[in-house]
């Protein structure tokens, strides 16, 4: 195996005020390898865009990263200077973000916030700045890129909109594109172009994408592998294959079952997760998720769970206490009404 | 469900919403003609006593502006709108606020569509006083009751909506509907702003109060699977008109418009063992303000030929009572 393109080894962010510690992110690790796209799911609040702005050292204050390690190629991003940080940004690692019409400047064309962008050592005069723009316009698939690169923000649709920021995002050749929620936005069938086009254009470039979303069916059309995050922490984290036919869980496996297309559509009351997520300022003693899970035993409640391997699977890692038969049970339940669903 | 006896409660005969498009000055000059956004284009729809009805389609196909018309929140450029066997569509003042009393609207978005200085008592009492709906002194028991209803406390009264999470202010926004005890509840995308694990609470309240209260809903989403699960017959519109509708099994069964077929193909699977690479649909849909002629959904549609490009389907009602405006439906053996 190479080596990995990203590694975030026990990332903390915390925000800080006068009266309490909000732990956003709490010892997150994970790997990004070359060309994959990574998945970051979990509710508001959890605490996954937060970790994707520590990575590009976008954290504002009161929040500051407190500890952990963010190694890229092998060099640690934490101890970079600010300068250092810059050229990192948009030339190595880019950010794509969920509302394409904040994101982009009313005030100017296209084409000029494209050419911003550029590096202008490399597109050293107006002509190859132009020609370029044009081309990442083309390689986003917008119609009629000649005219389009004239026109200004508000003339663009939401999905072309949202082609417009991964074109500028893409236009130095990346080799990490941070996507966050990038689809929540769009309609559904332009939701399904833009996801293509993200994968089509990370097999082209050669690059690897983490993507962060809410969307169980996102994270099953694009991620290769994914992690699910509860309260700041990873409580499951494997390959997108085995986690939606064999979610170990309780989170997980109740997210999934929560959806309306997994339950299938005879059954008119959803399984819900009663409950809202914890007060991450405030979080409960034992694991954060005991008191809205249903296999909560008393360990559940006193001790923090770790994040282990799943039966000495050193690919599928899970933050939880039960490990008997009742989770094995949870993920066969899974698996039948995922295959039963696929069948409908 | 539907059977034929079934009370119709509220009907729509050939509604119609347009909006005038400013004039600018070179259309002055140019006495060029008033241009509008057609919002809405020519609905008929029964809703029946009792059921759940699904609406569905993408931003701009004026499924928001058809329920807030039906609430008489715009005046409708055409059509009738018959409530409870009552014409209201030219009703006005003191008339219109009786009727409005039979439906409300749960809305999408649950942070701004709560006054964020009334407490939740203040925010309850308010339609029950200006409709001197209960006696004064039983105001504190109906406020309880309605709270106890949507699953929250009665003890969280005192308090602000500031105070809590999208979950508990969509109860509360269910709340406040159900205040006048009405019959017909239009809840326009009222899960698209939660999480997935309170979308859930929220979907199996809304089912359980339906037949509890034996309410009416017409529930509009974007979200299909949400739709499948909770309503018992689907509307799809695309740009201001409605294209197909029948039993929800039935259409997600067997879609015939194209369209309906594309939106469900487009939607996310989380069948991680099917991925495609192939887009559902190429390009956007048209602005509602120059529609394309023919059929609306031809310049997207892969099964288009010459004849929609020039005329018009309309929409047509099977034998087994399903509608669709299509000339080349699929999945049916009689076109």
């Amino acid at each position: 195996m190479n080596t990995p393109l990203l590694e975030v080894k026990d990332l903390q962010t915390y925000f800080f005020s006068k009266h309490e510690t909000v732990k956003a992110v709490d010892g997150v690790s994970f790997t990004v390898n070359e060309q994959e796209t990574f998945g970051l799911v979990g509710e508001s609040g959890c605490g996954k865009s937060m970790t994707c702005r520590s990575i590009l050292g976008l954290v504002k204050s009161p929040g500051r990263v407190v500890g952990g390690e963010i190694l890229y190629k092998g060099d640690d991003l934490l101890h970079k200077s600010k300068r250092e940080m810059q050229a990192i940004r948009g030339r190595e690692i880019g950010m794509i973000f969920q509302e394409p019409m904040t994101a982009l400047n009313p005030l100017l064309k296209v084409k000029d916030q494209i050419i911003d962008a550029l590096d202008k050592s490399i597109y050293n005069t107006a002509e190859k700045r132009y020609n370029h723009a044009l081309e990442m316009l083309k390689l986003v698939g917008i119609p009629s890129p000649e005219s389009r690169l004239e026109e200004y923000p508000h003339q663009f649709s939401g999905g072309m909109r949202q082609r417009v920021m991964i074109a500028i995002a893409l236009c130095s050749g990346l080799k990490l594109l941070l996507a966050d929620e990038p689809t929540t936005a769009l309609d559904v069938t332009i939701q399904d172009q833009v996801m293509k086009l993200i994968n089509r254009l990370r097999d082209q470039l050669k690059m690897s994408v983490i993507l962060i979303t809410h969307d169980l069916g996102v994270v099953a059309q694009m991620c290769d592998r994914v992690a699910v995050m509860y309260a700041g922490q990873i409580v499951e984290m494997t390959d997108t294959r085995t986690l939606f036919h064999m979610p170990r869980h309780p989170y997980t496996y109740a997210l999934m079952s929560s959806l309306p297309g997994a339950a299938g559509s005879s059954q008119k009351r959803l399984p819900t997760i009663e409950g809202a997520p914890p007060n991450l300022a405030n979080l409960p003693e034992g694991c954060p998720f005991a008191p809205r899970c249903r296999f909560a035993q008393d360990i559940c409640r006193k001790e923090k769970p770790e994040l282990l391997p799943y039966e000495g699977d050193v690919a599928h890692l899970v933050r939880c206490h039960i490990r008997d038969g009742r989770t094995q049970f949870v993920g066969a339940t899974a698996k039948g009404k995922q295959e039963g669903g696929a069948e409908q | 469900m539907s059977t034929p006896e079934r009370k119709c409660l509220l009907e729509l005969e050939g509604i119609s919403k347009w909006f005038p498009r400013k004039r600018t000055v070179k259309d002055a000059v140019q006495h060029a003609e008033r241009q509008y956004v057609k919002a809405v284009s020519d609905v008929s729809l029964q809703i029946y006593e009792g059921e759940n009805l699904g609406l569905v389609g993408e931003s701009g196909c004026g499924k928001s502006t058809l329920a807030r018309t039906i609430m008489r929140l715009y005046d409708p450029t055409a059509g009738q709108i018959i409530l409870d066997g009552r014409d209201i569509t030219r009703l006005k003042g003191n008339a219109l606020r009786q009727e409005r009393i039979k439906m409300q609207m749960v809305f999408q978005d649950p942070y701004s569509s709560l006054n964020p200085r009334m407490t939740v008592y203040e925010m309850l009492e308010e339609p029950l006083k200006v409709y001197h709906f209960v006696p004064k002194d039983e105001i504190p028991q109906e406020v309880d009751r309605l709270l106890r209803i949507s699953g929250l406390s009665p003890e969280i009264a005192n308090r602000f909506p500031g105070e809590f999470s999208g979950g508990q202010r969509q109860r509360l926004g269910i709340a406040r509907a159900l205040a006048l005890r009405p019959r017909f509840i239009i809840a326009d995308e009222p899960v698209s702003a939660l999480d997935v694990s309170i979308q859930a609470q929220i979907l199996n309240l809304l089912a359980d109060l339906q037949e509890e209260l034996n309410l009416t809903v017409l529930f509009i989403s974007h979200d299909l699977q949400v739709v499948r699960h909770i309503s018992d017959r689907v509307i799809v519109m695309y740009l201001g008109a409605i294209v197909e509708s029948g039993k929800t099994e039935d259409v997600f069964d067997r879609p015939h418009h194209p369209y309906t077929d594309v939106l469900m193909k487009a939607a996310p699977s989380l069948d991680v063992d099917a991925r495609t690479k192939e887009y559902a649909i190429e390009g956007d849909p048209p602005s509602p303000i120059s529609i394309p002629s023919g059929c609306k959904f031809h310049p997207r549609c892969t099964r288009c030929q010459e004849r929609c490009r020039t005329e018009q389907p309309a929409l047509t009602t099977l034998p087994d009572g399903r509608q669709i405006a299509c000339h080349f439906p699929l999945n049916t053996d009689s076109p």
